[in-house]
């Protein structure tokens, strides 16, 4: 299987991002900094609304915020602009990013075509094989449960083997056995070096990260957990 | 490039998996449109009789060049669409007048022809049934008299003949005269037309059968829509976006899609065009003077109409993706199909509708399709109506890109 098994050389930074709606009437992110090192789990809590899936979403470059730097390794890449040539990041939304009609196999050779991992290779004995997806190659999108296309779109985000892997409420609506397989997912993709970042309100998620971070009012602030759901509830 | 190729295989790929449903509704479609325009074709077949003159000539068996002249207006062009004619006798055509069988009686009398070759001036009368307020009547009403007036000027000839000779004390007058009066009689009949006839082919001057043909083909086009609506509704807008990251912005993404729905209504645009065919072949059918006069003229129309078919395949899109689900852009996509079918002419001519409708048809596409689909049809080229159905195509491929990147910015 190939995949980036450095260790320790990546680092990303977010620095004094903000973002705003309907023409700066509505501040979402107000000076966001976040540093995050190779194989740690980044967990973003908040209330519905406050802002983390944009957060994930301008990170991960399908939206663009008014100020701010983003830095891989020490190298910025634009967040206000287009971006070229910048390190492949594997982002899975809240929506399910699949074309309903088509079969697993058919969505990720839309993913795999480009990269440099070869899907077939994948399923014997690699992420996809890991994320169960043989089970269903044939399924239809439409016809598959929410575990299945929440691990088919994981499988289709890692297409091009990237060391930053964004998740938006990855667990939400999954039952256990599923929320277990992506958890040991998770944990090789983590044991790699590499930095998983995301936005959650499972208790099972909390526990898993290395380090949260509440957003509240536009603001990121880190945040201790010792484990008590209701005293975390309460800051929120 | 490799990954547009896999993402417009794709895209085809999805479209063509729903084709037997969507086959089967075009199938529905097309009979109901059919059902429509044979309904359309009885109506212009009733209105036609309604506004044909019957017209009875009353005239003595033995009374020379009757028939002629009958079977000489009848199977002139103008007075074929508007009157028909019948020889009867004087007693019946009056009983017919009066029961309202018949329009008008021309009474012709006794010895009329030799009346006028020895100067007497008998006239024809003509004699109208109940008054009749159709455009049909009006026109025959004029053309009695403008044949009056010619026939008065025939015998003032004749007449001034008459007297040349008497005043000339010319020998042999009445064998002269006779044979002159008769040379000059069939110089007239001789005549095909004393005033020569031009048409110019204005705006608007196409057949009724031939605009409802059209219609009925456009309505096709555009309700195949209908039967798309969850394939063509906006994706996932996380989809979207991140193909976006993939170097396949939106203006690709439409030229995938535009291309997948393209590819899978060309089959049943194909079958349209051979259903019609068939039905040409077995009800022997055709509409002559147009391009389809017959079978290889069907076809030719077919590949003339590939334009009208992109630009109705790129509208259909648009209307899709100005809403937010497959319901909305139903709903939305019939609205816009029949207000401004409504306003281009699909369903009455456009001469027909107020001014103010007549003043905002060319800033609609379905105008420039029909009018393009016409000039095809008569085997023509309307330059102007498909530089329009160009440039609507390119703002509605604009508008589409621009919207997705404003609700995705």
């Amino acid at each position: 299987m190939k995949e980036n098994t450095n260790n320790s050389s990546l680092t990303v930074q977010v620095e004094h991002l903000q973002k705003s709606f309907r023409h700066g009437k509505k501040k979402v992110l107000t000076d966001i900094c976040l540093t995050a090192q190779g194989g740690k789990c980044i967990g973003i809590l908040g209330a519905n609304g406050c802002g983390k899936s944009t957060l994930l979403s301008i990170i991960a470059g399908t939206q663009r915020a008014e100020q701010g730097s983003f830095l891989i390794n020490e190298t910025e890449y634009s967040i206000t602009r287009k971006r070229k040539n910048i390190p492949p990041i594997g982002y899975v939304p809240q929506e399910c990013p699949l074309i309903p009609e088509l079969n697993a196999m058919d969505n990720l050779k839309l993913w795999y075509c480009n990269s440099p991992l070869s899907w077939e290779a994948e399923l014997q004995n690699g992420v996809l094989a890991m994320l169960g997806i043989p089970d269903f190659l044939k399924t239809p999108v439409e016809k598959m449960s929410g575990g299945m296309k929440k691990r088919l779109s994981i499988g289709c985000a890692v297409a091009k083997n990237p060391r930053l892997l964004l998740l938006d409420e990855p667990g939400a609506a999954l039952d256990l056995v599923c929320k277990e397989r992506i958890e040991v997912y998770f944990r090789h993709f983590k044991q790699n070096g590499n930095i998983i970042l995301l936005a959650t309100h499972e208790e099972r998620e909390i526990a898993f990260c290395d380090e949260l971070f509440l957003l509240k009012e536009g603001i990121l602030r880190p945040l201790e957990y010792d484990g008590n759901i209701h005293q975390l509830a309460g800051k929120l | 490039m490799k990954q547009f190729k896999q993402y417009t295989y794709l895209e085809i790929k999805r479209m063509f998996l729903s084709l037997p449903k969507l086959f089967l509704g075009s199938l529905f479609l097309f009979a109901l449109l059919s059902g429509f325009l044979a309904v359309c074709a009885q109506g212009i077949n009733r209105e036609k009789e309604k506004n044909t003159i019957t017209v009875a000539v009353a005239a003595a068996a033995d009374e020379p060049f009757v028939d002629w002249m009958i079977t000489t207006v009848s199977n002139m062009k103008n007075t074929a669409y508007i009157c028909s004619f019948e020889r009867m006798e004087e007693a019946l055509a009056e009983q017919k007048l009066e029961s309202g069988e018949i329009d008008a009686v021309f009474l012709i009398p006794k010895q009329y022809i030799a009346s006028i070759i020895k100067g007497e001036n008998k006239p024809v009368t003509i004699r109208f049934g109940k008054s009749q307020t159709t455009v049909a009547d009006f026109l025959f009403r004029q053309l009695c008299e403008a044949a009056s007036s010619y026939i008065l000027g025939s015998e003032a000839g004749i007449y001034s003949l008459q007297e040349y000779y008497a005043y000339h004390n010319l020998a042999k007058e009445r064998e002269d005269e006779l044979e002159l009066n008769l040379r000059y009689i069939k110089e007239i009949i001789d005549l095909n037309q004393a005033v020569s006839k031009e048409e110019t082919a204005g705006k608007g001057s196409y057949p009724l059968i031939s605009q409802y043909m059209v219609s009925g083909f456009l309505l096709f086009l555009l309700f195949q829509g209908l039967s798309y609506s969850k394939l063509l509704a906006p994706k996932s807008r996380s989809l979207q976006n991140l193909l976006t990251l993939e170097h396949l912005g939106y203006g690709k993404q439409l030229f995938a899609k535009e291309t997948a729905f393209f590819l899978s209504v060309l089959p049943t645009y194909l079958f349209y065009f051979l259903l019609i065919g068939i039905g040409m072949k077995i009800s022997g059918f055709s509409l002559p003077e147009t391009t389809c006069s017959d079978l290889n003229g069907i076809w030719r129309f077919a590949v003339s109409c590939i334009p009208l078919f992109i630009t109705s395949t790129i509208l259909i899109l648009l209307v899709y993706e100005m809403t937010e689900d497959a319901s909305s852009g139903l709903l939305l996509l019939t609205f816009c199909i029949l207000l401004m079918g409504l306003c281009s002419g699909f369903f009455y001519p456009l001469e027909h509708l107020p001014q103010a409708v007549r003043s905002i048809a060319p800033l609609l596409p379905t105008y420039h399709l029909l009018q393009y689909g016409l000039a095809v049809l008569h085997q023509s080229f309307a330059t102007g109506s498909f530089l329009m159905l160009i440039f609507f195509s390119a703002l509605s491929c604009l508008l589409i890109i621009i919207r997705k990147e404003v609700s995705h910015a």
